[in-house]
């Protein structure tokens, strides 16, 4: 082991309180007091590492540092990718920061070109909510979620994927909470409090999974940080200041029932941070002993109040080694470096240490393969899932596949090259603005500046924008090489806002109303001519009773759907009251009570026509025939006879419905028709399939909230509870296109597979139905508490409902987006049947047959073009060469013939 | 934090003859955009010991100023100064303060030996010690809450009150179709 102290990293004598080293091990962050505000430094690691760096003067030891937190900083953490740091303070903010490409090094202004930023980081998002001093933060594994904890007795989880949404604030910490540490499988998080306490809260949904007091009760004092930690195994929770037998302790906590029985011994005050390792270790194999095999430990560091550092390996009772008087005062903080064999320690005095193992010392780590392995086998799932390592030994077998992984490897090049000489010299030209550089620019600034007076006589400068800035949290995903899958187009959705939940609600609320009795009975004859008076068959209703009884408090106005009945309305939400059915017995009622209930019928018909005849729609001719089928329940299908008729230069139609046996006809004045086109017929169905999902739902109080019709003429229907259905013409059925409480896409997790986070941003009649409300949350939570093979089945199923929603939709860019989508989760998962038949599909019989049912278009797109799309995806996994290899060769072949 | 930080100020021109104007070229990054104008001044230090000598020379509004790197330069004819500030403002707290010296100097040897009694303007230059400015930086308050309209209501009173008090939400600017009592008319005309 060797000890290194570097003088160089300080905060001109000032405390630092945290350190964290960036996973790429390149750079590390320090946090603590600074001049009259917190300080959050970046340093560079190699000078720490080699001593001929730090000797190089060309070298830089400081890259960046931010004087933006008002007081001091607790705690700096890096995300999991490396791409973000968190720092929190005694100014109650936590700030996220994100390093800036774009912009060089520069200096402070001012600062006399001493404290030159190598690197800019930028803060991205400020993240208020506590009230009191922000303590710890933690990434979570995967980065989807930042935990932050304060003295306001809080835990709080941000969304870390959509700053600063708040996911839940964790409450029960009855003091100053001053430790956090996730689960390394992200089913929990753990806090140490001053309470005495240590809580572990289940990231499933947000509550207090147990509270562990035993060994905390003797604990007085108070450490200004109480920084815990879990194994990277999980097996072992490990607290920071415990005590046993009036001596203080790590205690060490079992995932297994949460059990306290060990601890770690020896320190002569409280241990203020505790911190594993994060490599799983193996003994090392020595050369010509037998290779038994042992079982894999842990590895993890003590710091404690009384200055000295303690190393422990889980298979030893004795630590691996105690470092005695390593600081003047209090440890603070111990980062790890990822491969498990430095340790950067910090301290109240201001200096920092570093530690570095030999693998003879630790052992032998195992690999993330290994590790998620373990996990796998342990908890079922794992985070890890797919690795590039796995295959970077792979064979190459087509010459064309290896040029795509080239040409990827070409881009990621490219793209870093083009960051760098972004970088580089700033001092020279910092940026090209409109193909102009930035010296053209200088030039003739005052020349260009816009001048403007004010009302009140003041001079105004419109200043002139040299470079935006990219605050976006989540812009810096690389695009998805060879993809450039921009899917926007303007949708052309004219939603018809007229019928919204109103539709329904009016029907209830006019029961009976004899207001209407004024009309003329001339106008009455008419319509009692007009309506056709549907028979019904007594004996079907009284078959038909099943689902009805459920649906009983739904037609509470039993005198009004009584009348309505027997006319079976013109209007469609009278019918839904009005199914024969269910008042089987009152069918034997005259006609007298008929006519002023078709009066309020066709006045309320009328009543909705209007508002739709404001809008403009596609008017497809009237269809002669339906047959339309409930998706929710395949048994219910209604037939649909159309028949127009004009009585009295009005025409009518007249719909013959015959449902499970049953039938009635309704009548639609044309205004409905002309007005609505195609849907006035689906409408019928709406309806009953209102009715039908009513009696799913046993009688919670639903409406259509909403109906559209796409610029390809698919009405599509919202009902209030979050579902969405599309008329499918080609099957006669309606489809469930979208439903909010849908579990599979709260559990689906394809992020990964998204081409690029603009791509995400695809626009179309879906994305407009199903909204594009992000529940990445709810989704990583999922993550977290699903094992992986069902989230893979639900994420599967998920897309694929996606594409074929698109498809029914007849939304070609959509279908293509989320085809794209699907097929790349399927690279990226493994799926190698799944994928062999879409390529199949798409790909369609290279030698032309007659008796072929293979279209070469889906929704107007080429699907030998799609599969050309979809090759470059493939390609991107060397698994699938030999497929890769397959259509490659009959795109040839089709392409030469 | 500061949602400004000035980036650069440099000074153009320099030296340059006594009587031309002043330019600073300003860079400045702002962190997300502003509501309202940043206003620049230009100030003359009349005493070292006291704020009560300053003088305003100039001041200029800037806007809009949207998230980004931005740059302008401020000019001004003031003419005969020897220390010379920038300072910015953000609804009316200052956020920054630059500070230059300013050397006027005969550029002929002989003048500089000797000086007149009264002074040869067309012989000075004037020479803004640009390498080394002095800058400070202050916390203010950035957002737009009530601390700024006591800030105002302070500065001027008058506006305290000014502000129209009939600002009652409309109501009823929903959509005018879902008030049930109006559709009966329509479908009435629809019949």
């Amino acid at each position: 082991m060797k000890l290194l102290k570097p003088t160089w990293v300080n905060h001109n004598g000032k405390p630092i309180f945290s350190v964290d080293i960036h996973p790429d091990g390149t750079k590390f962050a320090t946090g603590g007091q600074g001049q009259d505000s917190g300080k959050v430094v970046i340093w560079n690691m190699s000078p720490v590492l080699q001593e001929d760096d730090e000797k190089d003067e060309n070298i830089p030891k400081m890259l960046c540092q931010m004087d933006n937190h008002l007081a001091c900083v607790n705690c700096v953490r890096w995300s999991n990718s490396g791409m973000y740091l968190a720092s929190g303070g005694d100014d109650k903010l936590i700030m996220v920061w994100k390093r800036a490409t774009y912009i060089g090094p520069s200096t402070v202004f001012g600062s006399s070109g001493k404290l030159a930023n190598v690197e800019q980081w930028r803060c991205v998002s400020i993240l208020r909510n506590h009230s009191g001093d922000v303590m710890d933060v933690a990434w979570s594994p995967h980065d989807a979620w930042l935990a932050s904890c304060s003295v306001d007795n809080t835990v709080v989880i941000w969304n870390a994927v959509k700053f600063p949404e708040i996911l839940a604030t964790l409450r029960g910490h009855s003091g100053l909470v001053k430790g956090l540490t996730w689960d390394p499988v992200g089913k929990y998080i753990a806090s140490q409090a001053d309470d005495r306490s240590l809580k572990v809260w289940r990231t499933l949904d947000w509550q207090l999974e147990t509270s562990i007091t035993k060994p905390f009760d003797e604990c007085g004092g108070t450490t200004h940080v109480l920084r815990l930690s879990w194994s990277p195994d999980g097996h072992y929770l490990v607290s920071a200041h415990a005590m046993n037998n009036s001596g203080p302790t790590a205690q060490i906590i079992e995932r297994e029932g949460w059990k306290t029985n060990m601890d770690f011994v020896g320190h002569r005050k409280a241990v203020t941070v505790v911190k594993f390792n994060p490599k799983i270790f193996k003994k090392k194999q020595k050369n010509g002993s037998s290779a038994k095999p042992s079982c894999p430990y842990c590895c993890c560091a003590v710091g404690s109040k009384d200055r000295s550092l303690s190393v422990w390996l889980t298979c030893l009772k004795r630590p691996l080694v105690v470092i005695h008087e390593l600081f003047d005062k209090s440890i603070m903080d111990i980062s790890w470096t990822l491969n498990g064999l430095g340790i950067l320690v910090c301290s109240m005095d201001g200096s920092v240490a570093f530690l570095d193992f030999s693998q003879d010392e630790l052992g032998d780590p195992l690999s993330e393969e290994e590790k998620s392995r373990i996990h796998q086998s342990t908890y079922g799932k794992s985070l890890a899932i797919m690795t590039e390592a796995q295959l970077s030994t792979a064979v190459i077998e087509n010459p064309e596949m290896l040029k795509y992984q080239r040409r990827q490897q070409q881009q990621q090049l490219d793209q870093k090259s083009a960051a760098t000489r972004e970088m580089g010299s700033a001092t020279s030209v910092a940026g090209v603005v409109n193909g102009e550089s930035l010296e053209d620019i200088r030039k003739n600034l005052l020349k260009k500046q816009v001048e403007t007076r004010t009302a009140d006589g003041r001079r105004r400068i419109t200043p002139l924008c040299i470079a935006q800035l990219d605050t976006g949290m989540n812009a810096t995903s690389t695009p998805a090489a060879l993809s450039p899958s921009v899917l926007t187009t303007p949708s052309k959705i004219e939603p018809m806002k007229a019928f919204d939940s109103r539709f329904t609600e009016r029907s209830k609320a006019t029961p009976g109303a004899p207001a209407l009795t004024s009309m003329t009975p001339t106008a009455v004859e008419r319509l009692k001519e007009q309506n056709l008076v549907k028979e019904l068959r007594p004996r079907d209703l009284l078959e038909s009773s099943s689902d009805s009884d459920e649906k009983v408090p739904l037609a509470k106005a039993s005198s009004l759907s009584k009348r309505k009945l027997e006319l079976e309305v013109e209007t469609v939400e009278k019918k839904k009251k009005g199914r024969p059915r269910k008042d089987s017995r009152l069918m034997p009622v005259s006609l007298s009570v008929q006519s002023p209930a078709a009066l309020t019928a066709e006045k309320e018909a009328m009543c909705l026509s209007a508002p739709a005849l404001a809008l403009k729609l596609p008017i497809p001719s009237p269809q002669r025939a339906f047959t339309l089928q409930v998706s929710s329940d395949p048994s219910m299908y209604i037939e649909v006879e159309n028949e127009v008729t004009v009585v009295g230069g009005v025409k009518l139609s007249r719909l013959k419905c015959n449902r499970e046996g049953k039938e009635w006809e309704t009548v639609l004045t044309s205004r409905i028709l002309t007005a609505a086109g195609s849907w006035d017929v689906h409408r019928q169905v709406v309806v009953v399939k209102e009715e039908s999902l009513h009696s799913i739902l046993a009688g919670s109080d639903m409406t259509v909230s909403q109906i559209l019709l796409t610029q390809h003429g698919i009405p599509v229907m919202n009902l209030s509870d979050g579902k969405a259905y599309c008329f499918n013409p080609s099957l006669s059925t309606w489809n469930l296109v979208s439903d909010k409480q849908d579990s599979l896409a709260q559990c689906a997790d394809f992020r990964s597979s998204l081409p690029s986070q603009d791509a995400m941003l695809c626009s179309g009649p879906l994305a407009i139905i199903q909204g594009r409300t992000s529940n990445s949350g709810r989704q990583a939570a999922r993550l977290f508490s699903v094992p992986h093979v069902v989230q893979q089945e639900t994420t599967l199923a998920y897309l694929e409902n996606q594409v074929a929603a698109a498809l029914t939709l007849q939304s070609s860019h959509e279908y293509r987006h989320w085809l794209l989508v699907y097929a790349r989760y399927l690279v990226n998962e493994g799926f190698e049947y799944r994928l062999r038949e879409i390529c199949k599909d798409l790909l369609g019989p290279v030698h032309y047959s007659t008796g072929s049912q293979w279209e070469s278009t889906v929704v107007g797109l080429r699907k030998r073009e799609l599969l050309k799309e979809l090759l470059p995806v493939i390609g991107q996994n060397l698994r699938f060469q030999r497929l890769f290899t397959e259509c490659q060769e009959q795109l040839d072949i089709l392409r030469d013939k | 934090m500061a949602k400004v930080s000035v980036l650069n100020v440099a000074v153009l021109e320099n030296p340059s003859p006594f009587h031309s104007p002043f330019r600073f070229e300003i860079s400045f990054e702002c962190s997300e955009a502003l509501a309202d104008d940043l206003e620049w001044k230009i100030i003359y230090v009349g005493s070292a010991e006291s704020e009560e000598f300053d003088q305003i020379l100039d001041s200029v509004l800037v806007g809009p100023v949207p998230a980004g790197r931005h740059m302008f330069v401020f000019q001004t004819d003031a003419v005969g100064v020897t220390v010379v500030l920038i300072t910015c403002t953000y609804h009316g707290q200052e956020f920054i303060r630059v500070g230059y010296y300013v050397n006027n100097e005969y550029l002929n040897p002989e003048l500089r030996e000797n000086p007149p009694m009264k002074p040869d303007f067309s012989q000075l230059q004037r020479n803004i010690l640009a390498s080394n400015p002095r800058v400070t930086r202050f916390h203010i308050n950035w957002d737009n809450n009530m601390d700024r309209l006591e800030a105002i209501e302070t500065q001027d009173p008058s506006l305290g009150c000014g502000l129209p008090l009939n600002c009652t939400p409309i109501k009823g600017l929903g959509l005018p179709g879902c008030i049930p009592g109006l559709l009966p008319e329509n479908s009435m005309d629809c019949i």
